[in-house]
């Protein structure tokens, strides 16, 4: 210590130091103590915020949250699911049709390189569905991947605003007024779903649906099943720009158009080990 | 003699200081710096970033864990202050919590693509994503820091404080494993072992960079510190380091006995990776040694006491949590911040210590009087 300073740390104590400095730390240790364990016996409380997160755990936040969907005249589904038949859209052509048709109608603008922004986009087998080893033909074959509205949506989960909600009839949407731009969602997908709004996407933009919105920079967006036209009594784009190669339905009825594809062909979804449960499946 | 210290210390730290004022200079222009390239940022949007690369968390969101970690880490040093009877530092401490939280909040806006809707966190909450309670804690604690600095309840929103301060890096550590290689699912490293890993690094950087930050204050208002006191801090920051060196230990035991693809990530950036993680593993490994090291430093009683030594094995242990948690390496494949992220984060950085700096010298000038900050 230098000559003629004190320590500034012992400032605060008493001059009774001993006795006041130790009582008061008993007693501070044992309000302190008390409050721990109040603290800890928080969550039996009724109504504490733990009620949600098992539910978040098992993967159920998002159908506890599922918000009412579907308009009066619209089209119904239980769990809306969708199956691609991949054999009839093996040419290249008829890929970039579907995704040209879902494109334009969204108002998806067309950036290259790595701030693109993709709806609906083409891999191969090993990239789609995690499997190295396959017949040739098969690995050389091209796939469209979209969004899988799960019926656990991870990106629901993490969302922080809500702005990725789930629907009843099962329906992933984003909310581009609420989204904040935090980009969980995109780490939590495992499909790679999701794209950023890295720069503007206005100027990209060839012609302009003022139909649908369109979308500001610094929000996330990602296929939406179509569902202004579901709500209107239509099919999705990609479902009428592919012939028949793409099929939209309630894959809960059994006797719908896509169950019944389902159980007359051999159908894989993607790479699903976490109970994610996508509900686009692939007709190899 | 009080009286008489009392007025020496007042004089000195009243006196001008040019080395002080020119520090503060330098900061306030590296700020202005950060606030010109937040604007841009702001105006182009995340296209004049790194983040492109990989679209997912980089250098703000490291930042952020990083600093809201360090606010975390110092209510172990109020504690500790407030059992041993020392709770003349409590504003000093309270006041560099502050910044510390500021700058947490500042790079968790910054992170955000709309930062303008931040406040969505709450206004529309989602109770299942961690980002809001990591938010709601900080921002809580935040407030209950200005209010202990105000001198409102200061004894008793200790609790809620030390609460929150231990629920932030834990928070953070899962936050953390989720983001970590851009997938929920691809565990890098193990979820039990890295929450208590993250407290462990908050109150070990904590404790250092208080006693980092009084030495510094030291050059520029005439007071000494207790020597048991800082061996003391150095000893719980060693201790800390220690347990945050074991469960690394154990979570790189796992990686090497755990054949899944997120585990041997985790160990791609010590082995390997090729060119993409190369600037990865020397960063890896810098922050291994640089714990041992300091851990070695400190645990040694003799380099502990040795006050010349002292900074410099305290200064390692931040910057060893700065290069494996606040670079925030495992999401890093192939990432790497533009200069108008380096800058917004220098900026960022130089207001805070400007602030604290400009503020801890008041608070220092005010050391023997009750004061009030606000």
């Amino acid at each position: 210590m230098r000559p003629g300073s004190r320590c500034i740390l012992s400032v605060g104590r008493f001059s009774e130091a001993g006795k006041v400095a130790n009582r008061s730390r008993r007693k501070f240790l044992r309000t302190f103590g008390f409050a721990l364990a109040g603290l800890a016996g928080l969550p039996v409380l009724p109504g504490a915020s733990p009620s949600a997160l098992p539910a978040a755990a098992s993967g159920n936040a998002a159908q506890n949250t599922a918000v009412p969907g579907g308009h009066a005249g619209g089209l119904k589904a239980g769990r809306w699911g969708m199956v691609i038949f991949t054999r009839k859209i093996a040419g290249v052509s008829e890929r970039h049709k579907i995704i040209q048709a879902c494109h334009e109608a969204h108002n998806v603008p067309d950036i290259p390189g790595r701030h693109a922004i993709k709806w609906i986009r083409n891999e191969g087998f090993a990239r789609s569905f995690a499997v190295r080893q396959a017949p040739e033909e098969l690995l050389n074959r091209r796939f469209l991947l979209l969004c899988n509205h799960c019926s656990n949506p991870p990106c629901v989960r993490v969302c922080p605003t809500r702005a990725g909600f789930k629907r009843e009839d099962g329906l992933v949407l984003v909310d581009y007024g609420l989204c904040i731009g935090c980009r969980l969602c995109m780490s939590a997908c495992p499909y790679g779903a999701l794209s950023f709004n890295f720069c503007d996407p206005a100027p990209y933009l060839r012609e302009i649906v003022p139909d649908f919105p369109v979308r500001e920079r610094g929000v996330v967006e990602k296929c939406n099943f179509c569902v202004e036209r579901l709500d209107a009594g239509l099919q999705p784009h990609c479902v009428e720009a592919s012939g028949e190669a793409v099929i939209a339905g309630d894959l809960s009825d059994p006797e719908s158009r896509v169950s019944r594809a389902l159980k007359d062909n051999y159908g894989i979804r993607r790479n699903d080990p976490h109970g994610l449960e996508p509900n686009v499946h692939y007709i190899l | 003699m009080i009286s008489n210290w009392h007025k020496m210390a007042k004089a000195d730290v009243l006196r001008n200081s040019p080395a002080f004022s020119r520090g503060v200079l330098f900061l306030l222009l590296l700020a202005v710096a950060g606030l010109v390239a937040c604007r841009a940022q702001l105006s182009l949007g995340f296209q004049v970033s790194g983040l492109a690369q990989t679209g997912l968390p980089g250098l703000y969101e490291g930042q952020f864990m990083f600093f809201s970690g360090i606010g975390a880490g110092l209510a172990a040093a109020r504690l500790y202050c407030r059992l041993s009877g020392r709770s003349g530092l409590d504003p000093l401490i309270l006041w560099f919590t502050f910044c510390v939280l500021l700058a947490a909040l500042s790079f968790s806006a910054i992170n955000l693509g709309r930062p303008e809707r931040f406040f969505y966190i709450f206004r529309s909450h989602n109770f299942s994503s961690l980002r809001f309670w990591v938010s709601l804690a900080l921002l809580v604690y935040l407030f209950i820091t200005v209010l202990s600095l105000a001198g409102f309840g200061r004894k008793y929103l200790m609790f809620p404080a030390v609460f929150l301060a231990s629920a932030i890096p834990v928070l953070n550590g899962l936050l953390y494993q989720g983001m970590s290689e851009g997938r929920f699912h691809d565990f890098p490293l193990h979820s039990a072992l890295l929450a208590p890993r993250f407290l462990a690094s908050a109150v070990s950087c904590g404790l250092a960079l208080l006693l980092l930050g009084l030495f510094l204050l030291r050059n520029f208002a005439r007071f000494d510190l207790d020597a048991k006191f800082v061996k003391t801090l150095a000893a719980g920051s060693a201790c800390a380091l220690a347990l945050n060196v074991f469960f690394y230990i154990l979570g790189a035991a796992d990686a090497f006995y755990n054949l899944s693809a997120g585990r041997a990530r985790f160990l791609l950036l010590f082995f390997g990776g090729g060119d993409t993680l190369r600037f990865a593993n020397i960063a890896m490994w810098l922050s291994a040694v640089l714990a041992l090291l300091a851990l070695l430093l400190l645990l040694l009683p003799r380099t502990r006491g040795n006050m010349h030594l002292l900074p410099w094995s305290l200064a390692m242990i931040p910057l060893s949590a700065l290069l494996e948690q606040g670079l925030n390496f495992n999401a890093w494949a192939g990432y790497t911040p533009s200069l108008i992220e380096l800058l917004v984060s220098a900026g960022l950085v130089s207001a805070c210590l400007a602030l604290f700096g400009t503020g801890g010298r008041r608070i220092l000038r005010h050391a023997l009087t009750p004061v009030k900050i606000f």
